[in-house]
């Protein structure tokens, strides 16, 4: 079985098991994808809100979703810019001071940008 | 399938392992506290005060205005001064517990080993416990409630806020503010004007050097005719001047420890300027005072502006976060400010004791010393004790077996809070004079003018006389505790003092209603009645202010405008000096490096201003430490004896040629291979223009070595530590708030920094740049901004 990535290319389907019902339909059909993806993303977002933990949760829920372990880790990535977007929001106009936050800012951006990736290696273990 | 089955394993052990590793390990504290959302840093960034906040004095409100400075309104006083409390604790809580926490010893609790020695001097000088002296007698006056409602008001602002980032970096939370701390504010801010060793280090400088050269290096007065008040602006006399009668034994107590004891005194430099104009030479025909202390610059800045109005007063100025009421400022009546004296109000003893050390013999009985053990707490390591030791006289100070005794006015319990207090409600300068007899301490310059044209000079604090056999001598020497030598008469340390044997306050050095008069540290009269002490500043900006001053009266009147210009002055009454000498041993020497005949030449094309963009101001400032260091370090460096026992520039400027301190070499040769000193190390340096070097790079925040962010942007500066717009940057002090006040009129100010110590606050450092130029920007008695808070009464 193979599948289109938004790139284009071509990419294995990664699983031994292909996901069944559900988790299929949540993984191929793009608007039950779109959904799942939001849905994945909030509650990925509450998680890293309530711990830093919770960014490792955040990448494995939307990589979870993701149709291919790739994609997978670029949706990892991706919560994590979503998170630094949201982060720096919430902050509102003291978010302009964050960056020269040196070396503070090295932590809080890395991990925005690592953790979710590692959490979203998850996909290719299934 | 067993490569798959692999692979997942080890993806699995790889996420496993990484979260495990991070939670485990230390990076879990970086993430606890600077993970994006979660971090616990980032509950003090955007923090906002709370719109309505409950009181339990009653109802009041708080502006803030485009500065970030408070005004609160409110019609009880307590009700006020809660406000107060609240909003100084929302700006600036940080420093003030870092204030408290080394004013108390207790540094170690949150940084670590590394404050140490800092805390076993605060603790070893328990100015805790005249802290609590003093509140004990502060707490029975008016001031006493608005103090207990200010703590109310700080208590309330850590409750009810976000804690600054600071507390979040290191991870600590600040305990209740007590009203003792307020009065620790004051010991620290008088102890860092008062607090001089100067008697030790005298000694030490006469056992290495010898009484002449320590006389001529180190004069008890500098050869000028600038002091403050003119020999007959006051009744003065000679006839207990003191100068005479010395002690008997000049040994000095121990290098060691007064090395140790050096360390915290006030910082180098520490000064001021203010002057003030009577109304005959004004435009406007009312009087003008003009105000900048040259005290630590620091992130944030030492000062904060505040502005209070209540049906008793009306009051804007700057205080020191900590202490509820402005301390240099103006009411609806007047305006006031304070210059640092150099008066000598510690004295040092060295006692007799018995072998075990337990006793010391005071005149004809052996005594115990009263000793408490306390603990300093550390971070990271052992907690330690510390015995704390006194005399009848106050602390005693040991070590490594090396004991000396102090007295200190600040020991015992003083009375400026109160007197501060009363000014923001003084009526006049007759009210005002009668409150600054309560002004127990620091010694300083107090600068006065009202709305009703008259001004005032006044040496504010209580000036000991000492005695030896019944005769009056000065204090600059180590007296014999053990024979009752200089002590001083009605003085209670750790108590409430009757100041009996004091200078009364009649004949201490005034001036009623003086025409023009400036102060910047130099000796206050030619010939005191009382020794007043020997720490004077050298005189020049004294002699600028004074002959800017002459020259603009002569020729007209000033407004305010030209005293904000001359505050702004950056003339170098050093390089008058000495650049016309040093250009000429240039030019008079043979076979000069064309490097050396450029800077001279540039130098002597140099209208000697301290400019960022001058090369010339560069030259001479490199030159000036270059020529110091040559001329005094061969023969200091022989006697161990530091930079920091160096002489002044001013004493440096008129060493004549015949002096031991050059030895084989000539002046004008010294002259010219500082040059060359200074030349190589701008050329290292990569330094260009004047400001590359004098930057403002020194003023840091106390956690600015570990957060640099937290520090102040780096900008070329101008001034020296010898002009009028004062600025030191090897040690960080200079003007630490400017004002310029017509009372009952025209007010500006100016912080180097900006009114909050919030990170991320717009008033972080919104003051800085004009700071940097001197733009004022207006102090005036009106309510202004947006409210930000209401406090509502209980019964509201």
């Amino acid at each position: 079985m193979s599948e289109h990535d938004a790139a284009g290319t071509t990419e294995k389907a990664d699983s031994a098991d292909p996901p069944a019902g559900m988790l299929r339909r949540v993984r191929t059909e793009p608007r039950v994808h779109a959904a799942a993806l939001a849905v994945a993303a909030i509650a990925g977002l509450v998680l890293a809100w309530l711990h830093w933990i919770g960014l490792i949760a955040a990448g494995a829920l939307v990589a979870f979703v993701a149709p291919s372990v790739r994609r997978g880790l670029a949706y990892g990535f991706g919560i994590g810019l979503l998170v630094l977007v949201v982060f720096a929001l919430s902050l509102g106009d003291a978010a302009a001071r964050v960056p020269a936050m040196r070396p503070i800012v090295y932590v809080t951006a890395g991990s925005a940008l690592v953790l979710p990736v590692l959490g979203s290696l998850v996909r290719a273990i299934e | 399938m067993t490569d798959d089955t692999t692979r997942r394993r080890v993806l699995a052990g790889i996420v496993a392992a990484g979260t495990g590793g991070l939670a485990l390990s230390s990076a879990r504290e970086l993430l606890d506290s600077f993970a994006p959302l979660s971090g616990d840093t980032w509950d003090a960034a955007g923090r906002s005060l709370t719109e309505r906040v409950e009181s339990p004095y009653g109802d009041g409100s708080l502006h803030v205005d485009e500065f970030g400075v408070p005004h609160v309104d409110a019609d009880d006083e307590q009700a006020a001064y809660f406000a107060v409390g609240y909003v100084q604790a929302f700006d600036r809580l940080f420093q003030m517990d870092l204030q408290r926490r080394v004013m108390r010893g207790q540094l170690s609790e949150v940084i670590g080993e590394a404050t140490l020695e800092d805390d076993e001097f605060h603790v070893a000088m328990d100015f805790a416990g005249a802290a609590e002296a003093t509140w004990d007698l502060v707490r029975d006056t008016r001031a006493g409630p608005l103090v207990e409602a200010y703590a109310d008001g700080v208590n309330a602002a850590i409750d009810g806020e976000a804690l600054p980032l600071e507390f979040e970096l290191l991870g600590y939370e600040p305990r209740p503010w007590t009203p003792v701390d307020s009065m620790l504010m004051e010991k620290q801010i008088s102890w860092d004007l008062t607090g001089d060793f100067g008697e030790l280090r005298r000694a030490l400088l006469i056992d290495r050097l010898g009484e002449d050269r320590v006389a001529e290096l180190f004069p008890r007065r500098y050869d000028h005719d600038y002091p403050i008040l003119d020999s007959d602006a006051t009744a003065s006399s000679r006839e207990r001047n003191g100068d005479a009668a010395r002690t008997t034994d000049r040994t000095p107590i121990d290098a060691e420890l007064t090395r140790y004891l050096s360390a915290f005194e006030s910082p180098t430099g520490v000064g001021s300027n203010s002057w003030v104009v009577s109304g005959e030479h004004t435009a406007n025909g009312d009087p003008i005072v003009a105000y900048d202390p040259h005290l630590s610059l620091m992130t944030p800045a030492l000062w904060y502006e505040q502005h209070v109005e209540t049906p008793e007063r009306s009051v804007r100025g700057a205080t020191f976060p900590g202490v509820p009421f402005v301390i240099a400022g103006a009411n609806d009546r007047g305006v006031w400010s304070f210059t640092n004296v150099g008066a000598d109000v510690l004295d040092c003893y060295r006692y007799e004791t018995d072998e075990d050390g337990e006793r010391y013999r005071y005149r004809d009985e052996w005594r115990e010393f009263a000793t408490e053990e306390r603990e300093i707490r550390v971070d990271g390591s052992e907690n330690r004790s510390l015995t704390v030791e006194k005399t009848v006289h106050g602390p005693m100070i040991e070590r490594e077996g090396r004991r000396v005794g102090i007295a200190w006015t600040g020991h015992s319990a003083t009375r400026t809070t109160v007197a501060i207090e009363e000014f923001g409600r003084s009526e006049g300068l007759d009210d005002l004079r009668e409150s600054t007899r309560k002004f127990d301490l620091p010694t300083q310059n107090l600068v006065y003018a009202d709305a009703d044209g008259r001004t005032m000079y006044y040496a504010t604090g209580k000036l000991p006389i000492r005695e030896i056999d019944g005769e009056a001598v000065p204090g600059d020497q180590i007296f014999d505790g053990s024979a009752g030598e200089g002590e001083w008469q009605g003085f209670e340390p750790f108590g409430r003092s009757s100041w009996d044997g004091f200078v009364p306050f009649e004949e201490k050095p005034h001036a009623i209603d003086p025409d023009v008069l400036s102060t910047a540290n130099q000796r206050a009269v030619d010939d005191p009645e009382h020794y007043i002490g020997v720490r004077y500043a050298t005189p020049y900006r004294g002699m600028r202010i004074a002959n800017r001053l002459d020259e603009a009266i002569a020729s007209g009147t000033t407004d305010p405008d030209f005293h904000r210009a001359l505050q702004n002055d950056i003339r170098d009454g050093r390089a008058e000096d000495l650049v016309p000498e040093l250009v000429a041993a240039v030019e008079g020497s043979d076979d000069v490096a064309d490097r050396l005949a450029t800077a001279a030449s540039t130098l002597d094309e140099w209208d000697y201003r301290m400019e960022p963009d001058s090369r010339a101001a560069l030259v001479f400032a490199r030159w000036m430490d270059a020529f110091r260091r040559r001329v005094v370090e061969p023969t200091f460096a022989d006697v161990e004896l530091d930079d920091s026992y160096y002489p002044t520039d001013w004493v440096l400027a008129r060493l004549p040629a015949e002096s031991t301190l050059f030895d084989e070499r000539s002046r004008a040769g010294t002259m010219v291979a500082a040059l060359t000193d200074a030349l190589d190390e701008m050329a290292a340096e990569g330094w260009e223009r004047y400001g590359d070097w004098n930057s403002t790079r020194s003023i840091t925040h106390p956690l600015g070595v570990e957060a640099g962010f937290l520090n102040y942007d780096t900008r070329p500066a101008d001034g020296s530590r010898a002009t009028l717009k004062n600025f030191r940057v090897d040690s960080a002090v200079g003007s630490s708030w400017r004002m310029v006040v017509q009372p009952g009129g025209d007010a500006t100010a100016i912080l180097p920094g900006g009114n909050s110590g919030d990170y991320f606050s717009d008033h972080y450092d919104d003051q800085f740049d004009r700071w940097l130029d001197n733009d004022q920007k207006p102090m005036d008695l009106t309510i202004d901004g947006d409210q930000r808070v209401t406090f509502r009464g209980e019964s509201s």
